[in-house]
């Protein structure tokens, strides 16, 4: 498969899983779709060999720093991501962890957090 | 937020239509950069390993043969090393096997060893095109001979700034190939074990195709899916870290020697079901033959998803599709080849106990 098959193929496979990550952290559609067209074209230039890592890796880094809104602006960084990629995809804290570069005991922290605020304020 | 909710509120967020034509348009373009025109156009003529393995220890035997035999018939052949740049102005590799004579002390055995283990690759570069053709030998205690064919490009622009040609000398090492499938896949899996990228790495091997050569699957984290297949003297991947066990994907199945991957995945929590099957194309890509929508809620209006109101009879109401065409319960059934089983499912070895049933301990 050459790099620009792969790129598609990882897209049509990740498109939404990225997408859903990016607005984690943007809350906003037209910057999230921003940060996933701009992590495959990367995907494109680099042909990592853990497409579903790479890509989710460089979701949260181009997410990070953003301006938030709504219930992300009083979570901390990353927690709204580690909801998501928990709860929604299934994904154990150890991965979630090497994903976003956070210790675990972080990760499950983060959880603890994120459920406790999503409790108070009823909707993201 | 209910966990109900949580999970519409991200079901509700897909990729839109406009980003996908968008994406599809932007990655199908080629990439760009200075090695994109240099690739166009070449073919790689896949290596026979296998073949040039056994031509290798025959011509091996024979220059071993012919050697003890010419040596016994001499009383000393003078070592002589033809001069490498003798042709510089053409594509050609230098092949050559120089016999040391090493004297065994005070026993008057005389023992030949093939000393070098070189390769010289001459690539004459007219303007800033690739030489025609290229011809890469090599020899060493055991004589391997690997081809790699470019063909022919002309160039119809006229030579302007470099009217030089240029000759350009290059020394290459040809890593080793493996011997087997076995050692291959042996291969394969220590990337995997020995990369620090990876947790929860374990392997199984599956006999997914018709022959006798069984695939290699590798899982990571638990939910993500590698396989390779085994053809030419190389491991050839088929998927490249498919994630499943999330987002309504259920995972990968197979049928035993049938060539059929079956997967099912899942929207709208269930009421909206894909099934695909996969199979290996002589080409050794895995292709997607075909996809069973299950429809299991009645779409009154007519948009595609299931609506409020849609769904109480969720139970009672199910209907199937291939490309839009519904058809019965019985031929999406035809569709399967068999009793599939979750790649994996049957065993899940360790590196070591890969290494044991491919019988390399």
């Amino acid at each position: 498969m050459n790099v620009e098959n792969m790129a598609l193929h990882a897209f049509r496979q990740y498109g939404d899983q990225v997408l859903r990550l990016a607005c984690c952290y943007t809350a906003d559609m037209r910057e999230a779709e921003e940060i996933t067209a701009s992590v495959f074209q990367m995907l494109m230039e680099q042909d990592p060999t853990e497409i579903q890592g790479f890509l989710l890796q460089n979701t949260a880094a181009q997410g990070r720093g953003l301006h938030q809104h709504g219930v992300l602006a009083m979570m901390p960084e990353d927690c709204a991501a580690v909801l998501y990629l928990h709860d929604y995809e299934g994904m154990e804290p150890e991965r979630i962890g090497s994903l976003l570069g956070e210790r675990t005991q972080y990760i499950i922290q983060l959880l603890e957090q994120g459920r406790e605020l999503l409790g108070k304020e009823g909707s993201v | 937020m209910t966990q109900k909710e949580f999970r519409n509120l991200f079901d509700s967020i897909r990729c839109s239509e406009e980003l996908t034509a968008r994406m599809e348009e932007l990655l199908s373009e080629p990439p760009e950069g200075e090695f994109a025109e240099s690739v166009s156009g070449v073919t790689v003529t896949r290596k026979r390993s296998r073949w040039a393995g056994y031509a290798g220890l025959a011509a091996c035997l024979l220059l071993v043969t012919g050697g003890a035999v010419y040596f016994l018939g001499q009383e000393r052949i003078p070592a002589v090393r033809p001069d490498p740049d003798s042709h510089p102005e053409t594509s050609v590799q230098t092949e050559q096997t120089m016999l040391t004579e090493h004297n065994a002390q005070n026993t008057g055995i005389t023992e030949t060893v093939p000393e070098t283990a070189q390769k010289t690759e001459a690539e004459t570069t007219p303007n800033t095109s690739r030489t025609p053709s290229q011809t890469i030998m090599e020899t060493s205690d055991m004589v391997v001979t690997e081809t790699v064919t470019v063909p022919e490009e002309t160039s119809t622009e006229p030579l302007t700034e470099y009217e030089e040609t240029t000759t350009t000398t290059t020394t290459e090492t040809v890593p080793e190939v493996p011997e087997s499938w076995q050692k291959a896949y042996l291969e394969t899996a220590e990337s995997f074990a020995q990369n620090p990228d990876f947790t929860d790495v374990n392997f199984s091997l599956i006999y997914f195709d018709e022959d006798d050569v069984p695939e290699l699957a590798v899982h990571t984290y638990l939910t993500t899916l590698y396989l390779y297949t085994y053809d030419g003297g190389e491991t050839i991947e088929l998927i490249d870290g498919w994630s499943y066990g999330a987002m309504g994907n259920t995972g990968y199945s197979y049928v035993p020697y049938a060539n059929s991957l079956q997967n099912y995945n899942h929207d709208y929590a269930g009421l909206l079901g894909y099934t695909s099957y996969m199979s290996i194309t002589p080409e050794k890509t895995l292709e997607v033959t075909d996809v069973i929508e299950t429809w299991n809620f009645n779409d009154l209006n007519g948009n595609g998803m299931p609506d409020e109101g849609e769904y109480d009879n969720e139970l009672s109401y199910t209907a199937y599709y291939v490309d839009g065409v519904e058809i019965t319960a019985e031929e999406a059934a035809a569709y399967a080849k068999g009793e599939y089983i979750a790649i994996g499912a049957e065993s899940s070895l360790t590196l070591e106990e890969l290494k044991a049933e491919l019988g390399l301990t």
